[in-house]
Order: structure tokens, then C-alpha cells, then sequence
């Protein structure tokens, strides 16, 4: 008998009996274990149903047990009797589906747990958990976990990572060079040379022996090409560290659910090792690694799916997991529906968050106020769970915590804790980044936990709870308003979990201090400062000046820093130049302590347009910079007008390359018909073909979102354009109006 | 459209086939429902959207909220949801709306043996219901990506009574600007 | 998820454009002054949804008369000042 402490890296079941797992030993080694580990399901149903299911589960092999016993359904008083059926991890899918063929009016439940979280429920166990483990003769004994998800500082697992990288993107051109990269070396592998390459590909990969596979495309291209060529050179690809098993490939799939096309990329996955592809991974795109295994952790899916998943998922296997601690049943199939209610209790119920139009405008020393996680904070506090009576108002609950509260509340202290702890931290300490990643991860598990309540195919959701934190989301918002006006401040504006306000003589963050204390009093719900605006310009709407728009707005913070929402730079389908003008207009402007200080900033600020809009119509502007995305939203041929993105779709597809539906179109808006030229890498288009009147159009555009709060709109830039030498023909014809901008201290 | 629910006859299954841009006049028709008696509605398309219901109502009576009262709605959001609304009705002595019987059998994530044996499952409880009380079940054309054309038909062979939609060919009256 | 009723924002666009028989027959000034009445009640869109009333129109009328009724007010000061500087002089 043996002891040794360390990581669990990967768990999964075994082909015939129980579970494999995989851990990584603090002093360097990697163990493989097995352990005895049944799984079981439930049957519900009338007596005879469950009488002749019974009978039927005599005769399969693959059902260990059987007996009658009673469990909790969330959503009901009384325990429901049902069948419990046990059975071996590998043997549970099969009979499951044939249960639920022969017996379609039973209902099942704890049908489709994924292993690792039903493990974690017995044992605590979650990815890269720090265990001690006895074992002998390569069986688990037993295991005790150290840590728990929710640590803030979990000891690093030394993970030995591998990484392939590829010259191109296999959507648009055929790689040639393959890069991989783990530890202080690189090896390049020409993909022409497809034996030898793979030879040597396997000889890297045996040599590192990784724990993590990393690429880009392996999911759709990569992994795949590799087996396929290792397949025709009869040669050996061990991406696997587990012998015996196949890399499992899981094909792609576009479904219609719920009145939506679905698109579930193909998946490759390893025994043994986990890989990971950058494209396909959820939350690559902000802090790569350290999310996903953060996700990994807290949701208890194994860490190849956890990279790949939802934050969707996320929270219902989070869910599942208390279920299962508390011995609730989980539905499979069913969830439960909306509860009668007139139309006249629908009228009140069915609303949504409260939102302003802000009065448009620039304002200075404004004020941020909002709640720390407004909706996962009410569900914690007002204790909104299925199980229990929806709660009237804010306030403490006469019931012991429900199943949502108990699952959500380590997720929200732990995300507080690392917000406050990096507020502590020097801005440029290494453990800057790696908060960030854990607390981007919690984030966006908690926005979607209140969606999640009200989402159809939820577990465990409810309509009705759903509704009710809304409904107290709006009440929580009212009485920070009622309260900041109470003490004198202006509310500026309101958006669902914060208020801008506004009072003479506050400026620092400590004059706020008396509004958030009155709120907190009012309300019992955390609230925070976000931060003081220096000045802050609320946008006056698009099309209809005399409304303005609830997100959209810009300004500059106390600490320096901007912030923007809604305008230009912000947006998909906005091209780099334009969106790299209006950054230069944020630069020079947010330096800008006051008004006077903004409105003096203003000829520079029409300098810089009129040399950009001269560059861009000189054409000295490479297409690359000109690129827009647009979003395909239907099939093809479903465009009865078609879209950009779809003329740029169909373009792509005569290449070659078909696209995929809900993906961005990358495009140049082109002269002459169709105006439109799909867009790709290593692509070349004829500078002379771009139509750079319409890009100095959407420049012109995105040049007064940012001016108009300060009385410089489209009209007035067009003029002073034309009155500093650009060609009047390319301008809307209009009246040439002479320049003339109104600045505080000028005359008119 | 200018008849009632409860002009229905009792164990009848009325099926009422419409284009989604009709959905007014079924709002017409709640209307005029609901402001004689009491009206269940089961909505399986998200579609019962209380404000065009109102307009409906305030064309006949002032009365807006005491009519809501009248009104007990559920949605359903998947197919189980549906059938195991339509389980539960107790012998309804109320007329019964369900809106978009179908949409949510649509649904993929749903195998089609499944989809096939909940809808039989749900006609057979609308039937039950149609012995005590009115029942009209709507339906719109399916969505372009179906591939169950066994689920309308099905219903249809089910029904007893199938309407198709009759655009109003009388408009409203225009006042005249002098006498 | 579950949200079925309209946004107050949408439903008063809906509103607004029931009237366009109306609107149309108007003069184009009084047209621009229409348009302006409806752009008063979208300011208080918020306030309109939360009522949650079973006639969100009259909600609006009610937010279209504060608007002008704000002008009044400013209206009146503006005007008082004036003459509080004519008499000065």
C-alpha cells in the first residue's frame, strides 16, 4: 500500500467496471488508478409501470441493483417513491436509452449526471483538486481531498503543457507548418512532409508526456488531419495517455431548438490528457488557460468540457452537484412549467429590468453606483429558490436557504473576495492577471444564473422565481433612487443595477459614501462605488435626437481611464480605422478635467478627423484596415433581399469556404455592384475598387458620436470638411452653412 | 373573426388553422371570450402578449382589468410542459384556448418518437376536456426548418372540426365627417 | 426567458404607428409637433412599463402632458425673469 499527494487531472469511466483516474504526483510523477464507483438512476412512475420495469431489469446484465425506496423531487411535498437502479459508469447510457424506450411513460431522473460531478458529490473530488491518496496495485483506496473550488489561491498544479500552432487558419488557406511549443522548446514540423512530420510529432508528444494539449482548430481540422494521416502511414499518434482508447471525436451537429438554429462545433477529446482548442473554448478570448480550468473547477466538469462549455452549463451542473449533496432527485427530461396565473398577475409579473433614457449630454463629477451582482445577490440574500414561497419584498427570508441559495453563495463570495483583493494589488503584481482570469469566470457564471432560473430546459428552474428577483431588482433600484434624491442628488440615470447621480460639491469617492451607507441601510443588498466620472456624455440617440439611448455613453474616469459603451469602437461590424479614429478622439478628450477643458480640446479633435478623412480618401488606407464583420443570421437561401453578410457568404462559398450560420462576415464595402467583397487572410483586393467615399461616410459618423454631445454633429463636420479643402462633390449636397462652433467664452 | 368559444360545441375538437399575421383576431376572439365568462388559455408559442389583448377588450367593455381577472393563462416552453398542462385541466367547465398547439413539438432536442407519442398524449386530453367545456386549439404553419410533417397531420386526422382563417372582408366603419 | 409581453419602448413605437392615419392627414408642421408628443412619452418609458397598466397608452398620454407641462413651468420662469428685467430697467 502506497500514499502520495496530488492533483486530480482527469477522471472518466472505465471500459468495464468503474472509473479510471489520472493524477499529477507533487513530486513530478503521473499515476493512473483505478476505483470500484457504481452510478445510479431513478425510475418514477405509477406502480405497475414500475412493477413490469422491474421485471425487465432482471434480465440485464448491465443492472447491478435494483430496489424501491423514496426520494425528494425539488418541486414536490411529499417523497416520491421510485425505482433506485444501479449500474456501472460505462453501462449507464445504454440503459438508460433503453429504459426510456420501453418504459416512455416512466419518468427518470439522476439520467444524465456527467461522472465527475457525481463523484465530487461522493467525495468532494473536483478538477486539479489537491488529494492524498492511498493505493495499491493500481487501485484507489481511498482519497482525500485537500482544497476546495472555491480557494482563492490554490496551490499550482505543474502542469506540463503542449502546444501546437498553425501558419494559417484552415478555414481560409491549407496550413503548411505545424509549431509545437512546451517547456524552452520549439519544434517546426513542415506538414508536407506528412510521415516524418508525425514521427516525429509522436516523438515530442511521448518525450513531453503533457497534461495539456493546446491549438488552434484541433477540435475541426488539426487532430483530426493528424489521426487521419497517422491512420494512412500506419503509424503510432499517442494523444492519448490512456492505451487502449481512441481519441473521441465528436461530430458537429446544427440543430433547430427552440425556435433557433443551434451550432455545436466537433469536439476532440483525450483519455488521460486534456486538450484544449483556443477556438472552440468558451473564454479563450479574455484570459485563455486560466478561466477554463477555473471553470473547470468550480463547475466540476471534467476540464476538457468545462473549456468548451456554456456558463449556461456551467451553473446547471453547479445546481446538479447541490442536488445531489442533498439528495434531490434530478429531472432528466421534464422541467417544470409556468403555474396559472391571470392575465391581469402576468401584466405585472412579465417586465424586466428598469432602464432610463439619461437626459443626452455631458456632465461632470458623476457618480457610478451599482450592486454587486444585483440578481445572484438577491437570490442569495431574499433566499429565491423553486422549492420555496416567492418572497413579496427585500429582506431577510423565514426559510432555511433553498437549493439556489446554497449553490450560488460561495460562487458570489468568492468573486467579491477576489474583486476586493484586487483592488489591493499593485497594477502591475503578476497575480493581477491570474484574479482577473477566476473572477471573469465566477462572472459570468453569475450573470447567467438569474437567466438560467427562467430558461426552459433549467433543471431546476422556475418562471415564477425568475420573476420575482426581477421584480425585486426593480424594487432594489427604486430605493437606491428614492435614497440618492432623499440626500439631495440628481439621478442622471438608472440601468437596471446602477444610478448615475450627480450633487454639487461631490467629487471625491468619499463624499458618495453617505448615498451608498443609506442604500445599504434601505435595501440590505451590497452595493459598491464603481466610480467617479470627471465627465461623463450621454448620447443622444441616432435617428431621433430628442431621445437618447440607455447604453450608450463615454467618459472619463478620476483614475484616468475611459469608458465606452455603444458607440462605434465597441461594435462588431465596425472597421479598424474608423474604430482606431474614434480611440484617438477618447485619447485626446479624456485628459480633459472639465467642460471647459473638453470644449477646448474641440479644434484638435476636428484636426485629427480631417487628416484621417483626408488619408482615407487619398487612398492611403490598406484594405486589411477597412474590413467589416457582419452577421450572417439565416441560411442563405433564406434571404429574400440579401444582407452584406449574406453576398459575402455566398462569395466565400463559390471559394470554397462555406460559412456557417450566426458566424461573422468579414467584408469591403467595394464600388459598382454587388458593393461587397468577401474578406480573408493573404487575400488581395485592387485598393482602387474600395468605394472610400462610404467609408469616409461611416467616418464621418462615428467621427459625431463622440462630438455631438458637444454640439458638433454630422452636418457641422461636414461643413468644416468642406471648408478645409475637401472636394465638395463627394459631400452630401446641402446648404454649405459657414463654419461656426459656439464655444463657452467665444463670441456667437 | 365573429364567433365566440363558447359557441363551440361540447365534445368536438375544433381545430383552427391560421397565419401568424392573424393573430389579431385570435386576441378578437379571446376578447370576446373572456368578456362573458371565465377563459383558460395554454400558450405553447409565447404568444399571448396581454397588451394587444386589451386593445381587444377595451373595444367592448371599460372594464379592462375585471376581464383580465378572467383570464387564467399558462405558457408551456416545451413540449412536456405542454402535454403535462393539458394532463392537469381538470374537467374544465370553462372554455379552453390553447395557442400554437405544435410550436414547441418541434423542438429537436425532443427525439420523434417522443414528439409523436406527447402529442397523441395531448390529444387525448383535449378530447377529455371537449366533454365539458369548448375547446379550440390553434395552430400556425410550421417553421421552415421542421421536418415532422407527421405532427400537423396527425392533429388534423384528430380533429373534428378543422377552421381556416377567413380574412375580414368588411372594414371598420369610417364616421362620416358631416351628417 | 419567459418574456412575452413587449417592452414599454416597443409597444409605444406599435402605439405610434397605429396613428399614422392620422399623422398622415396632418399638416407637416403639426406632424413634426406629433412626433415630438410621442418622443416625450419614450423618455418615460421606464416609468410607463413599471406601471404594468392594463392600458399603457393612457400611461403615455400621462407622460406626454408632464413633458408639457415641464415646459410650462420653465416657461413661466423664463418668462417672469424677463419681466423682472424689463421693470429693472
Amino acid at each position: 500500500m502506497s500514499e502520495f499527494s496530488g492533483w486530480l487531472l482527469d477522471l472518466f469511466e472505465d471500459a468495464h467496471s468503474g472509473i479510471t483516474l489520472w493524477f499529477i504526483g507533487s513530486a513530478g510523477e503521473r499515476f493512473r488508478l483505478h476505483q470500484n464507483f457504481t452510478v445510479a438512476f431513478y425510475a418514477a412512475g405509477s406502480p405497475r409501470e414500475l412493477e413490469n420495469l422491474s421485471v425487465f431489469l432482471r434480465s440485464q446484465s448491465a443492472a447491478l441493483k435494483s430496489a424501491y425506496t423514496r426520494r425528494r423531487d425539488l418541486y414536490r411535498r411529499d417523497l416520491l417513491p421510485v425505482l433506485a437502479v444501479e449500474t456501472q459508469p460505462a453501462r449507464l447510457g445504454e440503459l438508460v436509452r433503453q429504459v426510456s424506450r420501453r418504459f416512455p411513460d416512466l419518468d427518470l431522473y439522476d439520467a444524465d449526471i456527467p461522472l465527475f460531478v457525481r463523484h465530487s458529490a461522493c467525495y468532494g473530488t473536483f478538477p486539479l483538486a489537491r488529494c492524498r491518496v492511498t493505493h495499491a496495485q493500481g487501485a484507489l483506496l481511498a482519497i482525500t481531498v485537500l482544497d476546495s473550488p472555491w480557494e482563492l489561491d490554490p496551490a499550482p498544479p505543474p502542469l506540463r503543457v503542449f502546444m501546437m500552432g498553425l501558419d494559417s487558419d484552415p478555414r481560409y488557406e491549407k496550413p503548411a507548418l505545424l509549431t509545437v511549443r512546451f517547456g524552452e522548446e520549439e519544434h517546426r514540423l513542415p506538414l508536407r512532409h506528412e510521415r516524418s512530420s508525425l514521427i516525429r510529432l509522436n516523438s515530442l508528444l511521448t518525450r513531453c508526456d503533457p497534461d495539456l494539449v493546446l491549438t488552434n482548430s484541433g477540435d475541426t481540422w488539426l487532430i483530426p488531419r493528424l489521426l487521419e494521416i497517422a491512420r494512412q502511414a500506419k503509424a503510432p499518434l499517442n494523444f492519448n495517455r490512456e492505451e487502449g482508447r481512441e481519441v473521441l471525436i465528436k461530430k458537429e451537429g446544427s440543430y433547430f431548438s427552440y425556435g433557433r438554429i443551434v451550432y455545436r462545433g466537433q469536439q476532440a477529446l483525450f483519455f488521460g490528457r486534456c486538450h484544449i482548442d483556443s477556438q472552440n473554448a468558451m473564454l479563450w478570448q479574455d484570459y485563455e488557460l486560466e478561466s477554463a480550468l477555473e471553470m473547470a473547477r468550480v463547475s466540476r466538469l471534467p476540464i476538457q468540457t468545462a473549456a468548451r462549455c456554456s456558463p449556461g452549463t456551467g451553473i446547471n451542473m453547479m445546481e446538479i452537484y447541490t442536488a445531489l449533496r442533498q439528495e434531490v432527485l434530478v429531472p432528466w427530461q421534464k422541467t417544470h412549467g409556468e403555474e396559472v396565473k391571470t392575465a391581469y398577475e402576468m401584466l405585472h409579473s412579465d417586465q424586466g429590468g428598469l432602464v432610463y433614457q439619461p437626459t443626452a449630454g455631458v456632465y461632470e463629477n458623476v457618480g457610478m453606483i451599482d450592486f454587486i451582482s444585483l440578481y445572484p445577490s438577491i437570490m442569495t440574500h431574499c433566499n429565491i429558490s423553486p422549492e420555496l414561497p416567492v418572497p413579496q419584498r427585500l429582506g431577510n427570508s423565514p426559510y432555511p436557504p433553498g437549493l439556489i441559495p446554497i449553490t450560488l453563495k460561495p460562487l458570489l463570495e468568492k468573486r467579491v473576495a477576489l474583486k476586493q483583493r484586487m483592488l489591493a494589488l499593485p497594477p502591475d503584481d503578476p497575480a493581477r492577471q491570474l484574479n482577473k482570469a477566476r473572477a471573469s469566470t465566477l462572472k459570468m457564471l453569475l450573470v447567467c444564473c438569474f437567466g438560467y432560473m427562467g430558461y426552459k430546459a433549467a433543471k431546476f428552474g422556475r418562471i415564477e422565481s425568475h420573476e420575482a428577483i426581477s421584480a425585486l431588482g426593480r424594487e432594489a433600484l427604486l430605493q437606491a433612487k428614492e435614497a440618492a434624491e432623499d440626500l439631495g442628488f440628481t439621478v442622471l440615470h438608472l440601468y437596471v443595477d446602477g444610478i448615475w447621480v450627480k450633487k454639487e460639491g461631490c467629487a471625491e469617492p468619499d463624499d458618495f459614501l453617505p448615498l451608498l451607507n443609506e442604500i445599504v441601510d434601505r435595501t440590505a443588498l451590497p452595493i459598491a462605488l464603481d466610480c467617479v466620472y470627471r465627465w461623463v456624455a450621454f448620447l443622444p440617440a441616432r435617428h431621433n435626437s430628442g431621445l437618447s439611448v440607455p447604453n450608450r455613453y463615454f467618459g472619463a474616469k478620476q483614475d484616468g481611464s475611459t469608458t465606452v459603451r455603444g458607440i462605434e469602437l465597441r461594435t462588431h461590424d465596425t472597421a479598424p480605422y474608423v474604430a482606431r479614429m474614434q480611440e484617438s478622439l477618447l485619447e485626446l478628450l479624456k485628459s480633459a478635467g472639465n467642460l471647459e477643458e473638453l470644449h477646448a480640446r474641440l479644434p484638435q479633435a476636428l484636426e485629427l478627423v480631417l487628416r484621417r478623412y483626408k488619408r482615407l480618401r487619398r487612398g492611403e488606407v490598406a484594405p486589411p484596415d477597412l474590413v467589416v464583420h457582419k452577421r450572417m443570421g439565416r441560411e442563405l437561401d433564406a434571404y429574400r433581399m440579401p444582407s452584406p453578410a449574406a453576398i459575402a457568404a455566398r462569395q466565400l462559398e463559390e471559394l470554397g469556404r462555406p460559412a456557417r450560420l450566426g458566424q461573422r462576415m468579414p467584408l469591403v464595402y467595394t464600388l459598382g455592384k454587388p458593393g461587397i467583397q468577401a474578406w480573408h487572410s493573404g487575400m488581395q483586393i485592387d485598393p482602387r475598387s474600395v468605394n472610400y467615399v462610404y467609408y469616409g461616410r461611416l467616418l464621418i459618423r462615428a467621427a459625431s458620436s463622440v462630438l455631438q454631445p458637444f454640439g458638433i454633429d454630422e452636418q457641422i463636420l461636414r461643413d468644416y470638411l468642406q471648408a478645409n479643402g475637401v472636394v465638395q462633390a463627394s459631400l452630401k449636397w446641402g446648404e454649405s452653412a459657414l463654419l461656426s462652433i459656439l464655444l463657452p467664452g467665444q463670441p456667437a | 373573426m365573429n364567433t365566440f368559444l363558447p359557441a363551440i360545441s361540447r365534445n368536438q375538437l375544433v381545430v383552427l388553422a391560421l397565419p401568424r399575421r392573424a393573430m389579431r383576431d385570435l386576441f378578437s376572439l379571446a376578447a370576446d371570450t373572456a368578456v362573458r365568462g371565465p377563459l383558460r388559455v395554454i400558450d405553447g408559442g409565447n404568444l399571448f402578449n396581454v397588451l394587444s389583448l386589451n386593445r381587444m377588450i377595451r373595444r367592448r367593455t371599460a372594464g379592462v382589468e375585471k376581464v383580465l381577472r378572467q383570464v387564467h393563462i399558462s405558457r408551456a416552453f416545451t413540449c412536456f410542459q405542454m402535454e403535462s398542462m393539458l394532463h392537469d385541466l381538470p374537467a374544465p367547465l370553462n372554455p379552453v384556448l390553447v395557442i400554437d398547439l405544435l410550436n414547441t413539438f418541434y423542438d429537436q432536442s425532443v427525439n420523434d418518437a417522443t414528439s409523436q407519442r406527447l402529442l397523441a398524449h395531448c390529444i387525448g386530453h383535449l378530447k377529455r376536456c371537449s366533454a365539458t367545456a369548448p375547446v379550440l386549439v390553434s395552430v400556425f404553419p410550421p417553421p421552415k426548418a421542421e421536418n415532422r410533417p407527421f405532427l400537423i397531420d396527425t392533429l388534423l386526422e384528430a380533429a373534428d372540426r378543422t377552421w381556416q382563417w377567413q380574412p375580414e372582408t368588411a372594414k371598420a366603419l369610417q364616421p362620416a365627417l358631416w351628417e | 426567458m419567459g418574456r412575452t409581453i413587449p417592452s414599454a419602448n416597443q409597444y409605444l413605437i406599435q402605439e405610434q404607428e397605429a396613428f399614422s392615419q392620422f399623422r398622415r392627414a396632418l399638416r407637416r408642421s403639426d406632424q413634426l409637433v406629433l412626433d415630438d408628443l410621442f418622443t416625450s412619452a419614450r423618455k418615460h418609458s421606464a416609468a410607463i412599463s413599471y406601471a404594468a397598466h392594463a392600458l399603457p397608452f393612457e400611461t403615455a398620454l400621462l407622460a406626454m402632458l408632464l413633458e408639457e407641462h415641464k415646459q410650462v413651468v420653465r416657461l413661466r420662469q423664463l418668462v417672469e425673469e424677463l419681466l423682472e428685467q424689463q421693470s429693472n430697467v
